[in-house]
């Protein structure tokens, strides 16, 4: 209890970091330039595009940023697959409502080592540190931008951003305005349909409420390509948010999102008696909720202050297990320029889970309820040593849970910026996983074998599992050495060491539940290690006015090797289920007669561990808006190259995805 | 309770450590200023009666060549009005799709083309705003330029009688007059 209350007596900040870093730029000032009175619009001081165009060159990190447009006029229709642009990540879809996105590595249907924000608020799960992606979801229309830094991040973000942070960010209330409704329907985004609405509430003060609906068409069946997958669902979501300010220094944000969805899957289940194994349709209900509440008070350019609070509520029924998590979440930051050339953040959080978990017999948690909270603090200075030209950001983050105690996570990062067009960076961090449910009290029976008596084949954890930890070294440039082409290069080299193994253990006899088993047990511990490097290209070029071509480039080498004593033969296979190679392609074309027409291709190396071939795939757009904006009509392709292809899983427990066309029309009034 | 006591330490200790400095002027991209620009002209210039089709009609930003704005001239004016009249953008990536228009932006790519283009819109009631040294001396009506960092207003008022456009003293004040050069 006291160590509740001094947990309690902290707040949490990882959550907010990103927004630190958006503090750093020029203010989104798009929304508020018309209120400037001609008068003073005289005298504002005014960056040059060439300086705009750097406020992300700047960030020393390997940063990649998806934007509105791009999310657009690509087609995409679920947060996965945007994230397929994004040099440094792994992102596959494995069945029609369900991915396994990464970050350097380590991807599979419960990738544990990125941390996932919408707004602020984390959405990776307390049970596997993994992310549902088919819940992850919003009006995409309303979607600002979303930031991927890969690596362990700034010292701001707490644990879990092992590998990398994906901040999903939606655009303030003020900035969607007005009215915009969707509808469009196709052979696998099957219908859906959307509506927003925007309105000011009063001076300076506006909110949007939005309603969305989509069903998707089952993908097919991964051993069997002449029949379905039976894995298509439906889901519904609203949610609203609010902006407002108050007075010239403090501004508030209340927003929130409601859905409810049924996803089909196949299901296994394991049992004692004969047949031991069945495979079964199974409908998975989710259904969630969110409230967050963020106040933001400006003392002048250099410094701010925010405090943000959320309540986040999942329900998840699905044949292994039903799991119901509450999430309370609060968060305090505060940036401030000390003396000359010194600007730092700091920030202190706490975060709460609530997680109750009704099991069978594959998939077993004990105990079934948990309460485990975080205390997190970070602290970091970006000192400026040589003005306009060399940076150097030193900070920690500090962060007490209940599994492994205090943590320590400290980075070193130098900028250099040798003009206004080029900038070089280096960086060395440290970044732990801590554990996650399913590393300290879970039991996987994965196999019954028959027999008298039968014999399970069962994963378990026992006490003492250990944080993962990385030491990540990087390296970047980033250069725009003309104004239509701008190019951005990431090395990395990460050292891991207590990554989870899976260890055979002495086997024992069971007599609950009847009938007496024998037990071939393997441990969850932490005896792997791990060398991953890699390289990340990204580049942009507008050769004309109207068109932008954009490829980039992921390459990744990964290496695991158990620690002395560890009779782990499993997990090597991470080596061969992650992709070597991959290239991302885009052109964004303006036609005339206000025709707009996209294309993106990509190339994904082939999984060698499930089999999975190499491929290369395309999307194409296009879409006519009427001059005036208010209706835009679309017809997109996906994955137009194969009649249906596999990306993730071995063959039983992935579904072929299918060349798909839908077309959709927008109206805004 | 604990947590409020940390949080209203925390929330001291910043104070204490944001010194009050002196507000210096806001810093903004080169075109979201330029955009700002646009609806302020669009506030300060009259346009004769017969230059729109109803009272409500939009007022018509037109952008010929390549566009400097990229979307943010839409995200600027979106939902904002002027006398009651939104705003809609139309681009001109060529010269001879050029379309009458309220306001016509001519970016300083179209240096070569400027000539040319005046010519065509001469009988229109049309506000061309440039960003070129010379702009107004060649006939265009208000020029936007930015030195040291600072932007700078032309305006030629013998262009805005011709397209029997009347400018707000308030514009006129704040600008540099310039009249058409041979």
């Amino acid at each position: 209890m006291a160590s509740r209350i001094l947990c309690l007596a902290l707040l949490l900040a990882s959550a907010s970091a990103l927004r630190a870093q958006d503090e750093k730029r020029p203010q989104d000032p798009a929304q508020d330039v018309t209120d400037i009175d001609l008068d003073d619009l005289m005298k504002v001081h005014v960056t040059t595009a060439g300086r705009k165009a750097q406020s992300l060159s700047d960030v020393p990190s390997a940063i990649y940023v998806v934007r509105d447009e791009e999310i657009k006029r690509t087609g995409v229709t679920s947060i996965p697959e945007a994230l397929r642009s994004v040099p440094g990540l792994q992102v596959a879809r494995i069945q029609a409502n369900s991915w396994a996105v990464s970050s350097r590595g380590f991807n599979g249907t419960a990738a544990n080592k990125l941390l996932v924000l919408i707004d602020g608020r984390s959405v990776y799960s307390p049970l596997h540190s993994g992310v549902f992606w088919e819940v992850q979801d919003t009006l995409l229309e309303d979607i600002d931008r979303i930031e991927v830094i890969r690596g362990p991040g700034a010292s701001l973000y707490g644990a879990n951003a092992i590998n990398g942070i994906i901040n999903i960010i939606t655009k303030k209330s003020g900035e969607t305005q007005g009215a915009v409704a969707t509808a469009g329907g196709g052979t696998e985004e099957r219908v859906f349909g959307s509506a927003r609405v925007g309105a000011k509430l009063g001076e300076d003060a506006y909110v949007r409420v939005y309603a969305k609906y989509c069903q998707r068409d089952d993908a097919l069946n991964g051993l069997d390509r002449d029949n379905d997958a039976r894995d298509g669902g439906w889901m519904a979501r609203t949610g609203f948010r609010s902006d407002w300010k108050g007075g010239d220094k403090d501004r508030f944000t209340l927003m929130g999102d409601f859905y409810d969805g049924q996803v089909k899957a196949i299901a296994t289940e394991t049992s004692l008696t004969a047949p031991f194994a069945t495979s079964f349709n199974d409908r998975t209900t989710l259904r969630g909720g969110n409230l967050l509440f963020r106040w933001e008070r400006e003392f002048d350019a250099t410094s701010n202050v925010s405090v943000q609070a959320y309540y986040d509520f999942t329900f998840r029924d699905t044949e292994p297990f039903t799991d119901r998590l509450h999430t309370g979440d609060l968060d305090f930051q505060h940036r401030f320029a000390l003396c000359q050339g010194n600007d730092v953040i700091w920030g202190l959080g706490y975060r709460i889970y609530r997680t109750d978990l009704n099991t069978g017999f594959l998939i077993q948690v004990d105990p079934s309820h948990h309460v485990d909270d975080i205390v997190s603090a970070f602290v970091q200075d970006e000192i400026t040593l040589v003005k306009d030209h060399l940076r150097l950001t030193v900070g920690s983050k500090f962060e007490v849970n209940d599994y492994t105690g205090f943590e320590i996570e400290p980075s070193l990062r130098l900028a250099w910026n040798p003009d206004e067009q080029q900038l070089v960076w280096l960086s060395a961090a440290r970044a732990v996983r801590t554990p996650s449910i399913i590393d300290v009290d879970f039991r996987f029976n994965a196999a019954v074998f028959p027999g008298t008596p039968p014999t399970v084949l069962a994963i378990l954890t026992e006490n003492g599992f250990k944080a993962e930890d990385v030491w990540a070294f990087e390296a970047g440039y980033r250069v725009r050495p003309a104004e239509p082409l701008w190019l951005d290069l990431a090395l990395f080299y990460n050292r891991y060491d207590h990554l989870r193994s899976i260890e055979p253990g002495i086997p024992f006899s069971e007599s609950a539940p009847p009938p007496t088993h024998d037990v071939q047990p393997f441990f969850f511990r932490n005896e792997m290690r791990a060398e991953t490097s890699g390289a990340e290209l990204a580049s942009s070029f507008q050769p004309m006015a109207g068109w932008l071509l954009q490829a980039n480039y992921t390459y990744l080498r990964m290496h695991l090797n158990p620690r002395q004593g560890s009779n782990d033969t499993t997990s090597e296979a991470a080596e061969r289920q992650n992709p070597r190679h991959q290239v991302w392609v885009r052109s964004a074309l303006d036609l005339p007669w206000n025709l707009t027409l996209d294309a993106t291709g990509r190339f994904v190396s082939g999984l060698s561990d499930y089999q999975v071939k190499r491929y290369v795939e395309a999307d194409v757009r296009l879409a006519w808006r009427d001059p005036s904006r208010r209706w835009e009509a679309a017809v997109v392709g996906q994955n137009l190259v194969h009649k249906s292809h596999p990306e993730f899983n071995a063959a039983g427990a992935r579904s072929e995805i299918q060349r798909g066309v839908y077309a959709s029309l927008t109206c805004r009034f | 309770m604990t947590l409020l006591r940390v949080l209203s330490l925390a929330l001291a200790l910043a104070a204490a450590a944001s010194p009050a400095r002196s507000q210096e002027a806001q810093a903004l991209p080169e075109y979201v200023v330029k955009a700002g620009f646009l609806f302020n002209f669009a506030k300060y210039v009259e346009w004769p009666a017969d230059a729109f089709e109803k009272a409500d009609s939009p007022i018509t930003i037109g952008i010929v060549g390549a566009d400097p704005f990229g979307d943010g001239l839409e995200k600027t004016l979106k939902n904002k009005t002027v006398r009651n009249r939104t705003f809609v953008v139309l681009r001109f990536p060529e010269r001879a799709d050029l379309q009458r228009c309220h306001i016509l932006f001519i970016p300083r790519t179209e240096r070569e083309n400027l000539p040319a283009i005046l010519k065509q819109i001469e009988a229109w009631p049309t506000l061309t705003v440039g960003e070129d040294e010379g702009f107004s001396r060649a006939g265009g009506t208000t020029n936007i330029l930015i030195e040291k960092e600072k932007p700078r207003l032309e305006v030629n008022p013998d262009a805005a009688e011709k397209a029997r456009l009347t400018i707000d003293p308030k514009l006129l004040k704040v600008a540099a007059i310039v009249r058409s050069g041979k």
